[in-house]
């Protein structure tokens, strides 16, 4: 490897990648106005509620989507400068993989501040902590009220996991790109979490027979990742985020599809079977 | 040094063969004109020597290395193809810049002068730019690389006569002070055959010739004038000669043959085949045919 091809490679990357760091705090603005705009009604109206939790998820599934489909497109545009400037594909595999690692870093990064600032604010208030995306409404319509300015602290914490799944398809894809033809690289991108998933459904279906709640479970293998990662562990929490992270997996495979329908569209690529 | 070596190159797209059994060297500080027709497989020859593509079978080494995944031969090519390969979301400055990082001898200040001379904004995102400056923000990047290889795939595509001039004076310009190997693909053959010192025709994914352009020159020549007295001309030749392409205006009759001219060519007028002429006669499925 050529340690200019490289450093040049990786310096293309990042600049390209810091783009996505404003993602973050934009997904939580876009979520946060929803929030304020069901608080500003202060309505218990059923109908309200519903379609706004349909807004509040509607927004998290798109920058969902937005991120996989995000590291993927951004690979194929990665090596095709890479074939422009004469890097070989290991060499732009290895620079895009630490790439995509100082960015989701980035993205922990902005998370663990954004959950300072929000402890801060709210030192020795006892806030209730909402329940993934449509918390807050949840929250109104079984109390009828919420504090009045809220950081929706899980937000973070999940958008921060978007950024690792989006890396982790961008990860996953260039690795095997690196090593196999596209068509392939793809197909392995989608069969892999296919297989995670297949096989986690089995494990989970397995103890639910032996009459393991199977939630319990999950929420006690999340917990012990966040011991592990030294971040606080709490069951309801972290068990949603974990299996939040499968949903995310799905959308990551829907993404992938999405990915195969881009690449067609790729303008150059050092894969044989683009027409030129 | 940077030869390019390749051989037995062939590239096949499903059943379709884009290339087949194509060997040829590139040698170092030449400027090469790759002519082929529309799908005769010009741009999937450099793609493949540009590392873009990957042939089916056969080898591209540079200075006796493999092109293959190898940084260092891949580090002494440089393509300007076609298609915009960077993010089209960059500034033109940018797009230098993220060159210069992978291109050590990249000039940037020969960069910016050239932009100065074409009128190029460097600080217009590339997407905003029109296709014919689009092409000019390649051509420049391309030429101020300092690769030792520098492939130009349609180099002048949307751009009017006047950037088009300017673009092959910039070439002999940049050739003469550095030399590098070039290798433009065009088929605008009679504008760019005044610097190009050897051709490349390939014909239906073959490569057909390779040979110097003075050479190519004078292989064959054109006699024009009244049918009967071409004809005449014609019959006293013999089966000798092979006869390249015939053309008939009215009682007027050109004929291109190969080789050199022969006998009583009195009433006749001699011309010796451009490179264009020469081009058409070798890639033209109808060679000889009224």
């Amino acid at each position: 490897m050529k340690k200019r091809s490289y450093i040049g490679m990786l310096r293309y990357c990042i600049y390209q990648m810091s783009k996505a760091w404003f993602v973050l705090p934009l997904y939580f603005l876009g979520n946060q106005i929803v929030t304020y705009i069901i608080l500003l009604l202060r309505t218990s109206s059923h109908i309200w509620i519903e379609s706004s939790m349909f807004a509040l998820v509607g927004i998290d599934a798109l920058a969902i989507l937005v991120l996989a489909i995000f590291g993927l497109t951004k690979s194929f545009e990665f090596y095709n400068t890479a074939a422009a400037c004469g890097v070989s594909r290991k060499t732009s595999a290895l620079a895009q993989i630490t790439a995509y690692g100082i960015t989701a870093f980035v993205m922990m990064g902005e998370c663990m501040l954004l959950t300072w600032l929000y402890e801060l604010i709210n030192a020795g208030k006892s806030i209730l902590l909402i329940d993934l995306a449509y918390g807050p409404v949840w929250n109104i319509a079984m109390w009828g009220t919420m504090p009045a300015f809220i950081f929706n602290i899980q937000i973070f914490i999940v958008g921060s996991f978007m950024m690792w799944a989006a890396a982790l398809f961008g990860f996953m894809f260039c690795s095997l790109y690196s090593l196999f033809p596209r068509k392939v690289a793809v197909y392995l991108s989608i069969g892999v979490p296919v297989a995670v998933l297949a096989i986690g459904g089995g494990i989970c279906a397995n103890w639910e027979m032996h009459g393991i709640d199977s939630d319990q479970k999950l929420s006690e293998i999340g917990n012990a990742i966040m011991k592990i990662l030294g971040m606080r562990a709490n069951e309801v929490i972290y068990g949603n985020i974990f299996q939040g992270c499968v949903v995310f997996i799905i959308i990551g495979i829907i993404a992938s599809v999405l990915g195969i329908i881009f690449s067609r569209r790729a303008p150059v690529s050092a894969e044989p079977g683009i027409t030129m | 040094m940077s030869e390019i070596k390749v051989s037995k190159l062939c590239k096949n797209f499903g059943k379709n063969s884009a290339l087949t059994d194509v060997s040829l060297t590139l040698r170092e500080n030449c400027i090469y004109g790759l002519l082929g027709r529309n799908g005769a497989g010009k741009s999937t020859l450099l793609n493949i020597l540009s590392g873009r593509m990957f042939p089916t079978s056969g080898e591209v080494t540079v200075d006796g290395e493999p092109l293959t995944g190898n940084d260092n031969a891949l580090g002494k090519i440089f393509m300007m193809g076609e298609q915009l390969v960077f993010i089209p979301s960059l500034k033109v400055k940018k797009m230098f810049e993220v060159t210069a990082d992978f291109y050590p001898d990249y000039d940037m200040e020969y960069a910016m002068k050239l932009a100065g001379n074409y009128g190029l904004d460097c600080k217009k995102h590339i997407h905003k730019l029109s296709t014919g400056y689009k092409t000019i923000a390649k051509i420049i990047n391309a030429l101020a690389c300092g690769a030792p290889v520098v492939f130009f795939d349609e180099p002048v595509l949307g751009l009017d006569a006047n950037h088009r001039d300017m673009f092959y004076r910039n070439v002999i310009e940049r050739y003469t002070e550095h030399p590098a190997t070039y290798v433009i693909s065009t088929h605008l053959i009679e504008e760019a055959s005044s610097f190009i010192e050897r051709a490349i025709i390939i014909r239906e994914s073959k490569l057909i010739m390779e040979e110097d352009t003075e050479i190519i020159r004078g292989m064959g020549y054109t006699v024009s004038g009244k049918a009967g007295d071409v004809d005449s001309y014609l019959s006293s030749l013999g089966g000798s000669s092979e006869i390249l392409r015939t053309e008939v205006i009215g009682g007027l009759k050109t004929v291109s043959i190969k080789g050199q001219p022969a006998g009583n060519t009195q009433g006749l007028e001699i011309t010796p085949l451009s490179l264009q002429n020469m081009f058409v006669c070798l890639t033209n499925e109808n060679i000889g045919k009224e």
